[in-house]
């Protein structure tokens, strides 16, 4: 009976302390940040603000603007997406490249962002960084426009944060013209409260004035462009209640000159300059090391605006030759093709000195320049050449010491120099790389000889450059000769990026072309081909110009890496044989992405872009 | 107690410590028996027993007196069995009462009491006597211990011993009678020939007295008006490791699939009924003795399948709304019920089962040799505008095998994979107890190796191997007459070791390497690999890059008191039952990567040249991570039930908590403990067994949902007839023995939503998290960002599924039973991430709504059959599952075209192209729609032009109505027995089921292309991948047939017109397999139970997955639409089991 009367009790206490415990299921969250500590810590607000910066797309190496997208340069795999466009396997629907949601995550953002940065107070946060703070949130929603702009053409425009309940269906597509005045509002406003250059230079990153006004710039020449200036394909491009979305069937000369007023309103900020390697220390002007290094030099007055990530496998890993690196970014016979020689001229003016065949018989008269034994198609080229273009021979960059560079060497090939071996069965050919079809060149732009592909040290920060100065003068004398060809501003700026990159003046080398519109801008169009390669811009260039549809940018061409050297080595001659590399789908609905289809569906107000 | 000794099979395997805490156990588990035992002595005796055996009285006297007994412990065998009931007696009365019948005489001699024979009495007439034994079974041929035989007309009797067997001395001509409770009893003429017998019973069908394990309790079969099916132990007992394997097929009701056979991870995930719900959990929930045991949330999910079936007693299967509504919101996936054994009094009965076994892939696919691959490329690269890549000296070169070092020819997927692999396992369980206590010790061990074809040859073994230990102890007491305390604890730890590299990637590195690359070794031992990610050595990768090993300890325990209230009321009972598990698991990785060489070519002295393709790490790197989780479970309740007259009333109560805690979780909202609190209530009617009635309720509360929300309360009522038992019904009853109907129609919940999208917890809150960090700054500092990863909606609630079940029962000639379910769910307020929103709304969060819907129907049957002619005995049973679902609502925005509104499909079902065959001829090329691109040729498949706008584009790709989740699935066996050899064959297949054989499953890591080995030639980089050897069955323009497994070759991939989705790829994926087969022979012996206690031996070589029937023959069509990965094994055992 005591047992019993134990048992008892052990049961009623089980009973009464499983039964008492109410708030058993009261077990929420309760140290997580909620709405309110957003707005009232700076910490957390800040991390708010920064959460906006993170939805700028990066583009290093891995987008259709930098490789593949255009004539400049392809990839050797030919899974990623960007192969799969330009082999016409492209819809609405495969999503390739749609930035569409992640920009518009960015405006949301930047939108909630705003409405809820009064509820700090002034304690928390100063009103003037509080104004600085809503400058950069402006910027970068219109940031976020322009690039929805130029991928997508006229989109939805948003002046707030959307409720979840709202009837999507009800948001048709803006006018590309308000939407772009909607940009240089934005850009307006938040110059108003962000400096032409920072104070502390940890506050490098963010935008200025200048980047501001240059964002107009890029935005008014790509209104004034042929795409968006007197495109009658976009004649009928219309919403669903018939308006028009753009006026781009007219042509408007002064769209031109908008663009001109836009570009020389950065430069004459006098906000930047055109990076020579005296800024770096140099003693006496090095144009090889003045291009190359403007891409290797932390926050030099050249750069405009950047993205700040760096990852330790971006370009340098992608686009080195294997062993050591990838392959995996090529530039293509096109690209080099483009490259003057150093005196100037283009490779197909005659006067040129350019030869095809045949091995070069002495090292070139500057350091940076061809060695005896490479090919002469590499002899006395331009020093961009040089900076930006690796060759079969061509010693290897990111690797620094001999034991690295004779990495990069087949045992006949050891010899402390580590030229690449492009050749079928070199080191980084495509037998003993595992590496298919490759073009035979690989891309040095951006690439640090203090990296080690090798080792994969490759940690020295540098921003990614969006947007820098050389860029806005091309624009300047770009949109300047389309209305104004005899300005003299035009030779004047474009022989500023000339004369940095080692070359004489464009009247000194063709005069003819001076005060000629359509030569002016075949010269124009093919500086910004060379000076701005692998930046994204050339693909860009060519849809706002119209260009890339043309048979000649669609038919890529490489050496001929794919053909059996049967170990002659550099000596293989065949190698030298331009081979068509791909020839690519081109329609004309391609100079404007599709709306996913995806967002259609959501949004029936939505009409697709012309062709898709 | 006598000794035994016993040998464990391939002793060296089970560590010195293993066997210590072996041995430790049994001593405590020893300890805690005297202890019980060693009550006060008393004169006066107080004893009940039916038909006990002599020894077992004289041990009960002995412990309540203190007087020892002394006798001869063969001829005390001879004892008649002892009937006795005194209470407080005196020792003198209760001795007479024992020997009353007994063929002894005794002497008390101070405290010892001394037996002997009876002197021999010359019988008066000589009618012959003789011995009879025999065996006792039930019609499986189980043998029934305790089972009665009498001789007719005479109080004399036997009762069968542990193994089923007895020994009588009977007249001839005398009727033995043998009964069992359950069974139909049977009568046997003692003839002048008879010795030995084997008697079979029959089951009694009408099962009036057999029970089943239901929620929170057990009821009789008969009185069930739910939809609960049980499996047979002995159906599930197989060498797999996994249990949820063995039920695949076995029982009506379970969709079981198992997409991997890799030791360790090859449990099969399974559904009850199929899939109810599209974005929350699906799995049942899954209770041992009583505790879930089983979490979604879980990292440690699955662990149930670790049991080793000799430890179960029984399991059951709940399936509709009646019975499972006593769990609320956690019962609408169905519940699986495992019990297991309990302790049976009496002296320790000893089982010993040892299996050892091989193991080997049911399927490898088989891939391209180098030549072919070559010639292939070459095809494809020329149809794709490109070069001859292999010129015809190097195929000549590679196809005279002369050098394989620069020409090879590798079989990679046969370089990986060995043909046959060890196993082991063996399992020794001892059960009794005196009265009051009962003990069911039991310790298991499970060993197999993987079927990687490694050696230790770098100081340590890479192969998986998979090991596990399991300690269980099920103990009852009997505290007090009206009190029982059950304890059962369960301590296993699974060690296991596997490669450094996962089996996924391994399998990627056998489908993605073409044959020709490279050797797997150069004749100097160096391994050949290639420079930098321009691919792997699969070889070298299993064998070189070091190891991994897991340990998983896990702790399970359950303490239970039971308290019979008859004294308050008859038929009343409570019980509070309170839970512990701990589980955890501690890998370690000692990877790395080896040196690999490249040879180029061969310099003058024909020697090779070789570079080293990659530097590999001097020593194995190391790294380790651990995670750890309790469940904490807390249960009362009240039962009753009581006979009034013909009613019997039957009610439950109960309240129940559970608290489950990550002690490892990465964030906050893991940290936080997943609790449930709930009560649940159950009435049962029934009125001469033959009108039944249940209501069942549950009211279920979860933290996961905000207050007002949290709790949810789910009714459901059913009902039954047994029309069989109706006086109408009489004349036919001889025939039709059980004839019952029975329905249900209820609410039950699922609170375990949302787990498809990863974050299913507190959806009501709006939860912030890091989103990506931005460097700004000189040195581009890093700042950390925050985002909305959820936006908190008002009002979410759990899924809700409403269920209605009609079943039908039927037993005919005592021979066949069948029963026959059908039902229909309708799963509402699943929750599911808005889909319908604009991107332009622009939220980086998900958003969650109960605005999902689901309908799901279908039927599941089970028959079996049993019949004995002569000495043969047959089993013949099947059972077959149908399901089928529908996506009723869901928030998806209206499609363009109707035909691709995913709602109103079944889950699963995804769009693809419409294939017409190949396109014939440039001419066909040019009259039909534009597709993909514009390098179309002959031998390209051909899409139609769905919608007719005359392009072929995303809007003209179809739902098929299929799925890789099969909807029917079938299991079918029978069971031989003659004399002592039974043979069995199982076979299981599934139907209406689809594999997509475009490669868009298999993925390697990031940035390696999919599809590797069915797309031709396609890979990361321009790194092209081995191929399937059924590539060279493909259209050409010189063998321009449409019947071809594939299109025109083309350097292709995923992208490409030829592999989109579509019909031309989807294939049937049905298959049937011979799952098991068995031959057995049963040993007995007098000589052998004399000489070494085992009362008999059952030796049997078993198979598992033998045969494979199926359409598909690319690989095993089990893996369904990813072929790069570890296939099921087939395993051929060999045993025996021994009971002592």
């Amino acid at each position: 009976m005591k047992k019993y009367i134990l048992l008892m009790v052990v049961g009623i206490f089980i009973l009464t302390s499983g039964l008492s415990s109410c708030n058993y299921l009261s077990k929420k969250p309760d140290n997580l940040i909620t709405d309110q500590l957003i707005w009232t810590n700076r910490q957390n607000l800040e991390s708010y603000l920064y959460n906006i910066y993170s939805y700028i797309v990066e583009t290093d190496g891995v987008d259709y603007t930098c490789v593949g997208g255009s004539d400049e340069s392809t990839t050797s795999n030919h899974s990623n997406p960007v192969y799969q466009m330009t082999s016409g396997n492209w819809s609405p629907v495969n999503g390739y490249f749609d930035y569409w949601g992640t920009l518009y995550k960015g405006i949301r953002a930047s939108f909630i962002f705003e409405a809820n940065i009064g509820k700090a107070s002034s304690t928390i946060l100063s009103d003037n960084l509080k104004n600085q703070y809503v400058s950069e949130s402006k910027f970068l929603r219109g940031y976020f426009y322009w690039q929805l702009l130029k991928q997508y053409g006229p989109v939805v425009k948003l002046t707030g944060a959307l409720s979840l309940n709202d009837d999507f269906n009800t948001y048709p597509r803006s006018s590309f013209e308000s939407c772009v005045a909607y940009v240089n509002q934005l850009m307006d406003e938040a110059a108003v409260n962000l400096p032409v250059t920072w104070a502390s230079n940890s506050n490098d990153g963010r935008p200025t004035k200048g980047t501001c006004l240059a964002v107009k710039a890029e935005l008014a020449l790509l209104a004034a462009s042929p795409l968006w200036n007197g495109n009658n394909a976009f004649a009928n491009f219309k919403n669903q209640d018939g308006t028009l979305l753009t006026n781009a069937a007219q042509y408007d000369v002064n769209k031109w000159k908008t663009a001109a007023t836009a570009a020389k309103a950065v430069i004459d900020l006098g906000a930047f300059k055109l990076f020579t390697n005296l800024d770096e220390g140099g003693t006496s002007f090095n144009p090889y090391l003045s291009v190359r290094d403007v891409f290797l030099t932390n926050w030099n007055n050249e750069i405009i605006f950047t993205r700040n990530s760096w990852y330790t496998y971006g370009i340098t890993k992608c686009a080195s030759p294997a062993p050591g690196g990838y392959n995996l970014y090529d530039a293509t016979q096109n690209i080099v093709d483009g490259f003057n020689m150093k005196n100037g001229r283009t490779i197909t003016d005659p006067l040129s000195g350019y030869k095809e065949t045949g091995f070069a018989q002495s090292d070139g008269a500057n350091p940076w320049e061809q060695s005896k034994g490479q090919y002469n198609m590499y002899a006395n080229r331009e020093p961009r050449f040089y900076a930006y273009i690796n060759y079969n021979a061509r010693p290897v960059l990111p690797a620094p010491t001999v034991d690295d560079k004779n990495y990069f060497s087949s045992d006949a090939n050891v010899d402390g120099t580590g030229r690449s071996e492009y050749y079928y069965s070199g080191k980084s050919g495509q037998k003993a790389a595992g590496t298919g079809l490759t073009t035979g060149y690989g891309i040095l732009k951006n690439i640090s000889p203090n990296d080690n592909i090798r080792l994969d040290q490759i940690n020295v920060y540098r921003p990614y450059i969006i947007l820098r100065y050389s860029q806005i003068l091309l624009d300047y004398a770009e949109a300047l000769n389309e209305y104004d060809p005899a300005n003299s501003d035009i030779v004047k700026y474009l022989d500023q990026v000339r004369v940095r990159a080692g070359l004489p003046g464009i009247e000194t080398v063709y005069p003819g072309a001076v005060g000629n519109q359509s030569e002016m801008r075949t010269h124009i169009l093919h500086e910004r081909q060379v000076e701005l390669c692998f930046e994204g811009d050339r693909y860009f260039t060519l849809v706002r110009r119209k260009l890339l549809g043309l048979q000649a940018n669609q038919t890529i061409y490489s050496m001929n890496t794919g053909a059996n050297d049967q170990g002659q080595g550099f000596a293989f001659v065949d190698f030298y044989n331009r081979t068509l590399y791909q020839n690519r789908v081109w329609k004309d609905k391609m100079y404007l992405f599709p709306i996913s289809q995806y967002e259609i569906d959501r949004d029936r107000a939505l009409v697709q872009n012309p062709g898709w | 107690m006598k000794c035994y000794e016993i040998t464990l099979y391939r002793l060296p395997c089970i560590k010195n410590k293993a066997l210590l805490i072996m041995k430790l156990s049994i001593i405590l588990l020893v300890a805690t028996i005297l202890q019980a035992s060693a009550s006060g002595y008393a004169q006066k005796i107080t004893l009940s027993e039916k038909n006990a055996p002599l020894e077992k009285v004289l041990k009960e006297i002995r412990e309540q007196s203190g007087y020892d007994f002394f006798y001869n412990s063969k001829v005390i065998k001879q004892a008649n069995p002892v009937s006795i009931n005194v209470l407080n007696t005196e020792l003198e009365e209760v001795l007479k009462l024992t020997f009353k019948d007994q063929p002894f005489i005794y002497n008390i001699n101070e405290k010892t009491i001394i037996i002997k024979p009876k002197p021999f009495e010359t019988p008066y007439q000589s009618i012959p006597v003789i011995k009879v034994s025999g065996v006792v079974t039930d019609s499986k041929g189980v043998t029934l211990p305790g089972a009665s035989v009498r001789i007719k007309g005479t109080g004399k009797g036997v009762i069968t011993n542990n193994e089923g067997r007895f020994t009588i001395e009977a007249d001839v001509n005398s009727v033995l009678v043998v009964s069992f409770a359950g069974f139909i009893a049977k009568e046997i003429t003692v003839t002048a020939a008879t010795s030995f017998l084997t008697v079979q019973l029959l089951d009694d069908t009408k099962g009036i007295n057999e029970v089943v394990v239901v929620g929170y309790g057990k009821q009789k079969k008969l009185t069930i008006t739910g939809a609960v099916t049980t499996v047979s132990v002995a159906d599930v007992t197989t060498p797999n490791r996994s249990l949820s394997n063995a039920l695949a097929g076995k029982v009506a009701g379970v969709i079981s699939v198992q997409r991997s056979g890799e030791p360790g991870y090859d449990n099969a995930s399974f559904t009850i009924r199929g899939i109810g719900t599209f974005t929350g959990n699906t799995n049942p929930l899954i209770i041992i003795d009583g505790v879930q045991r089983d979490d979604v949330n879980s990292t440690y999910g699955g662990a149930y399948n670790n049991i080793d079936p000799e430890d179960i007693q029984s399991i059951s299967i709940l399936k509709d709304a009646s019975s499972t509504a006593v769990y609320g919101a956690k019962g609408a996936n169905g519940v699986l019920i495992i019990t297991t054994k309990k302790g049976v009094a009496g002296d320790p009965k000893i089982s010993l089962k040892m299996e050892t076994s091989m193991s080997g892939l049911t399927k490898t696919p088989k891939m391209l040799d180098a030549v072919t691959w070559m010639q292939l490329y070459n095809e494809a690269s020329t149809n794709s505008g490109g070069p001859v890549v292999y010129p015809q000296e190097t195929i000549d070169k590679t196809k005279s095998g002369l050098d394989p070092y620069l020409y090879p020819n590798v079989d990679w997927i046969n370089s990986v994979y060995k043909k046959w692999a060890p196993g082991y396992n063996a399992n020794l369980n001892v059960t009794g107890g005196a009265k009051s206590v009962r003990y069911y010790v039991s310790s298991s061990f499970y060993d197999q190796d993987g079927s990687y074809n490694v050696t230790k040859q770098n100081g340590y073994n890479p192969n998986l191997n998979f090991k596990r230990y399991d300690f269980r102890t099920n103990v009852d007491i009997d505290v007090s007459k009206t009190t029982l305390l059950s304890m059962n604890l369960d301590a296993m730890l699974v060690s296991s070791r596997y490669p450094g590299l996962s089996a996924a990637s391994i399998w990627y590195g056998a489908y993605s390497t073409p044959p020709n690359a490279y050797p797997i070794k150069y004749p100097d031992g160096k391994w050949a690999g290639p420079y930098n990610n321009g691919g792997s050595n699969p070889a070298n990768d299993v064998q070189n890059s070091g190891y991994t090993t897991e340990f998983r300890p896990v702790i399970q325990s359950v303490f239970s008191l039971t308290q019979d209230l008859e004294s308050f009321t008859k038929g009343l009972k409570a019980l509070a039952r309170f839970s512990f598990d701990s589980y955890s698991e501690s890998d370690n990785n000692r990877t790395g990567v080896s040196d690999l060489y490249l040879a180029t070519g061969r310099d003058g002295q024909g020697n090779l040249i070789f570079g080293r393709s990659r530097i590999g790490q001097q020593f194995l790197g190391f790294g380790s991570s651990t995670t750890a989780e309790k469940t904490m479970y807390l249960e009362t309740n009240i039962t009753y039930d009581r006979s009034f007259g013909k009613s019997r009333v039957g009610g439950l109560f109960l309240y129940n908590m559970r608290s489950r805690i990550v002690s490892t979780a990465g964030n906050v909202i893991g940290s936080i403990p997943y609790n449930n609190q709930g009560l649940a209530g159950r009435i049962t009617y029934g009125y001469d067994d033959k009108y039944l009635a249940e209501v069942d309720a549950g009211y279920t509360g979860s933290e996961n949902f905000q207050p007002g929300k949290r709790f949810g309360f789910f009714p459901s009522v059913s009902a039954g007839w047994v029309v069989s038992r109706e006086d109408f019904f009489k004349g036919l009853v001889k025939s039709v023995t059980l004839f019952k109907i029975r329905g249900s129609h209820g609410v039950v919940g699922n609170d375990q939503i949302g787990v498809n999208y990863g974050i299913s917890r507190f959806p009501y809150i709006t939860q912030y998290g890091a989103g990506s960090n931005i460097q700004l700054g000189y040195n581009g500092t890093s700042f950390s960002s925050i985002k909305e990863n959820v936006i908190g909606v008002q009002n979410l609630t759990w899924e809700k599924s409403t269920k209605d079940n009609i079943g039908l029962e039927l037993g005919l000639f005592n021979k066949v039973s069948i029963t026959i379910d059908a039902f229909k769910e309708r799963r509402k307020d699943i929750l599911v991430p808005r889909t319908s929103l604009s991107g332009i709304l622009g939220v980086s969060g998900t958003i969650f709504s109960n605005l999902g819907e689901m309908n799901n129907h279908g039927v599941d049957a089970n028959l079996e059959y049993n019949q004995n002619f002569g000495k043969v005995s047959l089993r013949v049973y099947g059972n077959f599952t149908y399901n089928n679902n529908k996506i009723v609502q869901q928030d998806e925005p209206k499609q363009l075209y109707a035909y691709q509104q995913s709602t109103g499909h079944k889950y699963g079902d995804n769009l693809m192209y419409v294939s017409e065959g190949l396109f014939k001829d440039q001419a066909d090329i040019d009259k039909s729609p534009g597709q993909f691109g514009s390098f179309l040729q002959p031998g390209d498949i051909k899409y139609k032009d769905v919608n007719g706008d005359g392009v072929i584009d995303s809007y003209d790709r179809v739902y098929t109505g299929k799925s890789d989740i099969p909807t029917i699935l079938y299991g079918s066996g029978f069971t031989v027995g003659y004399h002592n050899f039974d043979f069995s064959m199982f076979f299981q297949g599934t139907a209406n089921v689809v594999i997509m054989a475009n490669g868009s499953a298999i993925t390697g890591p990031s940035g390696t292309a999919s599809g590797v080995g069915i797309v031709p030639f396609t890979g990361g980089g321009a790194y092209s991948s081995g191929a399937l050897a059924i590539i060279a069955d493909r259209w050409s323009p010189g063998n321009p047939s449409q019947n071809v497994a594939y299109p025109r070759l083309s350097i292709a991939n995923q992208n490409s017109n030829n592999y989109q989705p579509s019909t031309w790829w989807q294939k049937d994926g049905s298959y049937v397999r011979l799952k098991q087969a068995s031959l057995g022979y049963k040993y007995n012996s007098d000589w052998l139970q004399k000489q070494t206690g085992v009362g008999s031996v059952y030796f049997y070589v078993s198979g598992q997955n033998i045969l494979t029937f199926s359409k598909f023959k690319l690989w095993d069509p089990e893996l369904g639409s990813n072929g790069a990965g570890y296939p099921p094994v087939r395993i051929f055992a060999l045993g025996l089991k021994a009971a002592f």
